[in-house]
């Protein structure tokens, strides 16, 4: 116990004066840096604002020139992340722009206004059923609109909505195997029916016996269609079945102008409202 | 050997708890109020092994926390020292393992410490340095809380 007294009485001595020493001198500049330097490294938060340039002017050109260089290379960190996510974005609107210019040459039928719409959805369980798109009620879309696709031939059915709300609607899609259409081959001279396979190819049926359809061949929506305006690019002729003795109707395989499950942007058909006639008022 | 495997040990408890401490103070402080591990420690080891060892590891516990503030260059660092020594003289007359008279040691430390910084920054700058009234009244508790846990949590020396 003596010992132990007699030590930290000599302990003290030494440390008291080393504290005392090191409080008497002024800040010189090696400590005035290595606290900066500590400090910086333990909480670099504090560096920053207006206390930080009293503090940082303060100390020697080294210590500061170190100290401003590692703050300057994290702004400089943050703007070549930001150029980094600006460049992919810059990427994606010229893709966009691309599309978009493809978009603006395609003219719909006449008597008929597009609105462009952008598929929001599509069904998982069957890309060749129905999308979602994002025009809907409010802008007004209605049930048996026609939907058109942008193909390299110009405008091209994809299907027709079956379903509105305010923001959006469902478009069941040509080749889902409850659509049908009346379509006729690009003589003109022999019509027939075009209807969904749930898959990506189309059946065009009910041509008439003497009907001679050839592969490549262009067909097109009837003018006789309920929903679409005529002379509509559907698809092109595939494949043509080999005819049945049975069956007084021939068929063929049709391979669709506008690949559905991969569309985009879709325009949807409005009927243009006939212009209100004025009447003059009777004198 | 010994002396090695102690100097070791020391070693690692001086930078196991200057980095807690600044974790502490840093990332888990509510409020701003983080209890002064450094402090408790150096009285608790004062305590339990006596004041040499505690004066050497205080001083430089405080040096550490010089170095953190922007304080009197010298200031925690003495007065770690004299917290270790007074502490140190009066380990004998109490039973200090206990966790009860951890925390008395501890609060009346922590409130010794305070006055001491103000005292000193006063004769060097003449201008009593005030931890202002919150700090005042509640870290001490904390860290008598602290003390007691770290008493209660550390195993006991055989003839202490």
């Amino acid at each position: 116990m003596q010992r132990e007294a007699k030590i930290s009485n000599y302990f003290l001595a030494f440390y008291c004066a080393v504290c005392l020493l090191l409080l008497s001198l002024p800040l010189s500049v090696p400590v005035a840096s290595l606290k900066a330097g500590v400090v910086y490294i333990m909480d670099p938060a504090i560096f920053t604002g207006e206390k930080a340039q009293e503090r940082l002017a303060q100390l020697p050109e080294r210590i500061r020139g170190l100290i401003t260089a590692d703050q300057e290379n994290q702004v400089f960190r943050a703007q070549a992340q930001e150029s980094l996510w600006l460049e992919d974005n810059l990427k994606e609107l010229s893709v966009e722009n691309q599309r978009l210019r493809s978009l603006l040459g395609l003219r719909a039928p006449r008597g008929w206004s597009p609105l462009w719409a952008r598929v929001m959805e599509r069904d998982p369980l069957n890309r060749y059923h129905s999308f979602l798109v994002d025009a809907g009620q409010n802008e007004g879309v209605a049930v048996d609109d026609p939907v058109l696709g942008p193909s390299p031939a110009g405008l091209a059915v994809v299907g027709r909505v079956v379903e509105v709300r305010p923001l959006s609607s469902v478009v069941l899609l040509l080749t889902d195997e409850l659509s049908a259409v009346a379509a006729d081959i690009s003589s003109g001279t022999v019509e027939g029916l075009v209807q969904g396979q749930g898959d990506a190819r189309l059946l065009l049926n009910y041509l008439p016996p003497g009907a001679e359809p050839q592969a490549g061949e262009t067909v097109y929506t009837s003018p006789t269609s309920a929903v679409f305006p005529g002379n509509i690019p559907i698809g092109m002729v595939a494949k043509v079945r080999p005819e049945d003795p049975f069956l007084a109707v021939k068929s063929a395989e049709i391979r669709p102008e506008v690949d559905a499950a991969a569309l985009a942007d879709v325009a949807i058909l409005i009927k243009r409202a006939a212009r209100p006639v004025l009447l003059e008022p009777a004198k | 050997m010994k002396s090695l495997q102690s100097l070791l040990q020391s070693l690692a408890v001086f930078f196991g708890a200057a980095f807690l401490q600044w974790l502490w103070s840093s990332h888990f402080a509510p409020y701003g109020i983080a209890p002064q591990l450094l402090l408790v420690l150096t009285v608790a080891e004062a305590s339990r092994r006596g004041a040499p060892r505690a004066m050497a590891l205080g001083f430089f516990w405080g040096l550490f926390l010089d170095s953190m503030s922007a304080r009197l260059f010298g200031a925690d660092a003495l007065a770690l020292v004299l917290l270790a020594y007074a502490t140190g003289l009066v380990r004998y007359q109490m039973d200090s393992g206990e966790a009860a008279p951890q925390a008395v040691l501890a609060v009346s430390a922590s409130w010794a410490y305070f006055l001491f910084l103000g005292v000193v920054s006063w004769i060097f700058t003449q201008r009593f340095s005030w931890v202002g009234w919150t700090n005042f009244l509640v870290l001490p508790f904390y860290n008598g809380i602290l003390a007691a846990v770290l008493a209660l949590v550390r195993p006991r020396r055989r003839g202490t």
